[in-house]
This record gives structure tokens, C-alpha cells and sequence, in this order.
């Protein structure tokens, strides 16, 4: 069964209906990458599984119960943690605190997930004292991951991970999502890097002005030119 | 002339009124750090919490520092009720719309104290088996002691609270980073109602203590609201130490001004330091000259 259920889901911000009928799943252990030009609806579709948007019909189901009206915190609660787009870190706190905030929701464990995070991130343990406004992009950008999973989810929702990163950095964030997922971890990350999405995932999914155009294995849709002209229009 | 000694005692009753202005101010300053609200009202909550101390001490005898816990419980729910019913609706709506929520607020609350408890100042004594504090010159009086380190101690207890309990931490994440603070599990429209709370209360607070040292009547909302902004303003936004210095600052100013020019030139004075900060140093003298985002 799927961890992930999405079915016929539509969404809108007020009268501007942006998502339509979408339908996909993301199994437990999978990496599931959401591909599509700026635009396309990518963030939207993760805002509304997390629960900071509500859909205008459809439903997500989690896990075999259905999330689909849910609040962002009983989201994280259930084990759904999302990584923004934009990195929107603490910035005035420092990285230790961005971290134990991670772990709000689930602050039982919170040892044995900071020196996991630490494992992954070496880069956030040398900057521990540090204020977060301070850190470089892709330091931020491994302060956001790791503070999604200091709430140990089952679910880790990437928003635009590799954004404006060096390529080296990009590198090094891809290797690190890989890792999570062979920790166990389900990954569903979306992304406009279709290249190195598609060399982490295992399935992926093309969203087009807010329907999903194509779906199928990741050699599959590195394969295929229809997705790269997805992304320039007709 | 004025002789050295009574200066003396003048600013060290500035000194010690101070305390309860920062208290006062604290309020204001969480309000606004947290949720980017202008609570124009927090004067006549500050207002309100005197009279719950007022109405206790007259009607059954309680000591106004016992009245000033009951002035707190009861200003705690009246914020809560205040986020939920009104402001909920406006609060990420800019700056302007809780503004004009809160004015009407504050005049509803001056209003129904005229009709309740009418127009004529009233105050609350604090009987204490002990004398005041003889330093020499300076005779620090019981009333204006406890006030004042009443008023510290709860200023100190709310920083306590933001710095060492996870509470606390996710109202200051929520302050920074709204956004982030829901991906990460807060619930922030509690945050929010737990703000407007805190807030009041600490406003009710310093109304019961306030109410010890000088009348209270349903017009001086206003007046405390402007000294709370100029403390603000004085010691920076999100400052604690800032908000105690700027209330000593501004309580020794003011007892100073009333001494030389005369009592009614206290609000004069408050302005012109209001006006002075904003003019050559608008970030306080302890703020960080902006917030998180």
C-alpha cells in the first residue's frame, strides 16, 4: 500500500483554480521526484499536503487515513515534514536552536536525531553556536534539511532542495537526500533540476500548468525528450 | 533652588517608578515583536487591570498585590478573548487594520469603565508591616519598593520564560519566521492567543502596581499607552534589558521634568524623548534595528 495517496486533487488560491485533477502516490522507501517548470504548481501541490493549504476537492490519504483537512503541526506530528522552498530558517537563532525547534513536535528522541543530522551534515556541527543568518546558502539549505529531520518523518517533502546552490553544493545536497532515503526514510522532492532529480529518484511524476503531464520510472523519463519540452512550453 | 537632596529622592522615585513602566512596556513590545500588531489598546488594558486591583481592595479588602495576580488571570483571558474574536480576522491583513481594531477596542473599554465604575479617580493602598528603605538622603517608600521590585521580578520571570522553555523558544521562532515555525510544528495561532495573553497580562500587571502609587480613572489609557511606546521606542524593539533601561530612563525623566517645570509637564516630557529617539537613534538604544525576515 502507499505510504502517499493523492487522488483527483484541485487546488486554488481564491478564484485562480491552479491545480487540477492530479493523481499520484509515493511508496514507503521511495524517492518520488515532482517535475515541472516554475509555475507548473509543484509548491502548491506540497503545500497542500502538508496541510498549509487546504485542496478544493480531492483527497490525500497517509499512511491509510486521510490528511486531507489536516493543520500543518498535526501534520509534522503524524510524521510529514516539509522543507520549504527558500531555506526559511531561524535566522537570529543559532543552528543548534534551528534544530531542536526541528524536533518541536517530537522532542523525546532529540539526541540520537541531532548526531543523525550532525552524521549526514558534518558542516552543521562545526556551526552549531553559530547565528543561522550567518551561514552560507548551502549551509542554510542543509540547516533546513536537517532541521526536517530532527522530527524523524517518515515523509521528508524537499521543495527546490539544489535552488541557486553552487553545482559542487548541488552535489552534495543530492548525495545527502540519497542517504536519508537509504536511511529509511521516504522522499518526495520537487524540483526543476531534472537531471540530478531524476539520478536520485526512483519515480517521478512531469506537472504541466497544473496537471501531471507524464509519469514513469526515473530511466524512463531521463529518456524521454517530452519531458525536457515540458518545461519550454509547447 | 531645588536642594540636592530632593533631587535625590525625586529620581530615585523616578528610578523605582521606571520599573513598572518597563513592565507596562513589555507588553507592547511582545505584542509587537511577535505578531507585528500595534496594540493601541494596551493602555486601557493597563487601565482595566488597575481597576480589577481597585474593585477587590474596596469591595472585599484584598491587598492589591493579591488583586494585581487576580488583575493578570483576568487580563490573560480578556487578551486570548480579544485574539480569537477580533484580531484573528486581521492580524496578517498589515499593519493598519489591527490598528483601527484595537483604537475602537480601547474605546469600548474607556467607555464601559466610565458607565461601570465612573469617572473618579480611585486607587488601592498597600499596607505593609514594614518601613521604607533609609538611604541617607533618599527615603525609599515601601509602596514605590514593592512596586518596583514586584514589577523587575516579572520582568525577569517573562524573560525566563522566552529564553528557557521550549513555549518560549517557539513563541521567539515564531517571531523570527512565521512560515518556518509552521513547518516545523507550531502551532502558531496558539502562539498568537498565547502572545495577546501574556501581554495583557503583563499590562494588567503593571495597572494593579501602578494603582498603589497613583489614582487610576477610565481616561488614562492614553497616557500609558504613550509612556509604554516611548519605553519601546527608548530601549529598542525585542529588548528586555532595552525596555528596563528605557523605563528607568523614562520614569526618572519624567519625576525629574514634574519637579522643575511642574507636574503637568510629565506627558511633555515623554513626547519630546519619544520624538528625540525617533529623530537621532530610531532603532532604540538597544534594539537590533530589525526583525527576523
Amino acid at each position: 500500500m502507499a505510504l502517499l495517496d493523492v487522488t483527483d486533487l484541485d487546488v486554488a488560491y481564491g478564484d485562480i483554480h491552479v491545480i487540477w485533477d492530479v493523481d499520484f502516490s509515493v511508496d514507503a522507501g521511495e524517492t518520488v521526484a515532482l517535475l515541472g517548470a516554475n509555475g507548473a504548481g509543484k509548491t502548491t501541490i506540497l503545500k497542500t499536503i502538508c496541510g498549509v493549504l487546504s485542496p478544493l476537492d480531492g483527497d490525500i490519504v497517509y499512511g491509510g487515513e486521510s490528511i486531507t483537512e489536516i493543520a500543518p503541526e498535526e501534520a509534522v506530528r503524524r510524521g510529514i515534514a516539509h522543507v520549504p522552498e527558500g531555506r526559511e530558517i531561524f535566522a537570529d537563532s543559532t543552528v543548534k536552536r534551528n534544530l531542536e525547534l526541528g524536533a518541536y513536535t517530537n522532542r523525546g528522541a532529540m539526541g540520537e536525531n541531532l548526531e543523525r543530522v550532525y552524521e549526514i551534515f558534518p558542516r552543521l556541527e562545526e556551526r552549531a553556536g553559530q547565528r543561522a543568518g550567518t551561514l552560507s546558502g548551502g549551509e542554510q539549505q542543509m540547516l533546513a534539511i536537517g532541521r526536517g529531520l530532527m522530527s524523524e518523518p517518515d515523509l521528508l517533502l524537499l521543495d527546490e532542495a539544489s535552488l541557486g546552490l553552487a553545482p559542487v553544493l548541488v552535489d552534495d545536497v543530492f548525495e545527502a537526500i540519497q542517504r536519508i532515503n537509504e536511511q529509511g526514510t521516504t522522499v518526495f522532492l520537487v524540483e526543476q533540476d531534472i537531471h540530478n532529480a531524476l539520478r536520485v529518484a526512483d519515480r517521478g511524476y512531469v506537472l504541466k500548468s497544473g496537471r501531471i503531464e507524464l509519469s514513469g520510472s526515473a530511466e524512463e523519463l531521463a529518456g524521454d525528450e517530452r519531458v525536457e519540452a515540458s518545461y519550454l512550453g509547447e | 533652588m531645588v536642594s540636592i537632596d530632593l533631587l535625590a529622592q525625586t529620581v530615585s522615585n523616578g528610578v523605582l517608578l521606571g520599573g513598572i513602566y518597563a513592565l507596562a512596556a513589555l507588553g507592547l513590545s511582545l505584542i509587537f515583536g511577535i505578531m507585528d500588531v500595534v496594540n493601541l489598546a494596551h493602555g486601557h488594558l493597563l487601565m482595566l487591570g488597575g481597576y480589577v486591583a481597585i474593585v477587590l481592595f474596596t469591595m472585599a479588602g484584598l491587598s492589591p498585590l493579591v488583586g494585581m495576580l487576580a488583575a493578570m488571570l483576568v487580563l490573560f483571558v480578556i487578551g486570548i478573548v480579544l485574539q480569537r474574536a477580533l484580531l484573528e480576522r486581521v492580524v496578517d491583513e498589515g499593519i493598519e487594520q489591527p490598528i483601527l481594531v484595537l483604537f475602537g477596542v480601547a474605546l469600548v473599554f474607556q467607555n464601559l469603565g466610565q458607565h461601570f465604575l465612573g469617572s473618579d479617580a480611585q486607587s488601592t493602598e498597600l499596607t505593609l508591616g514594614i518601613g521604607g528603605i533609609d538611604l541617607g538622603p533618599v527615603l525609599l517608600s515601601p509602596s514605590r519598593t514593592v512596586t518596583f521590585v514586584v514589577a523587575v521580578l516579572l520582568v525577569v520571570l517573562t524573560w525566563l520564560f522566552l529564553e528557557y522553555t521550549s513555549t518560549g523558544h517557539a513563541i521567539r521562532a515564531t517571531s523570527q519566521n512565521r512560515a518556518a515555525a509552521r513547518y516545523v510544528g507550531i502551532d502558531t495561532d496558539r502562539i498568537y492567543m498565547l502572545t495577546m495573553g501574556v501581554g495583557a497580562a503583563l499590562a494588567g500587571a503593571a495597572g494593579s502596581l501602578l494603582s498603589m502609587l497613583f489614582p487610576i480613572d477610565p481616561y488614562v489609557g492614553w497616557s500609558y499607552l504613550l509612556k509604554s511606546f516611548a519605553v519601546v521606542v527608548l530601549g529598542g524593539v525585542g529588548s528586555i534589558i532595552g525596555t528596563l533601561v528605557g523605563g528607568v530612563i523614562l520614569g526618572t525623566a519624567e519625576n525629574v521634568t514634574a519637579l522643575f517645570l511642574g507636574g503637568s509637564y510629565r506627558d511633555v516630557m515623554t513626547f519630546t524623548i519619544f520624538l528625540l529617539v525617533l529623530l537621532l537613534k530610531p532603532e532604540g538604544l538597544f534594539g537590533t534595528g530589525g526583525g527576523g525576515e
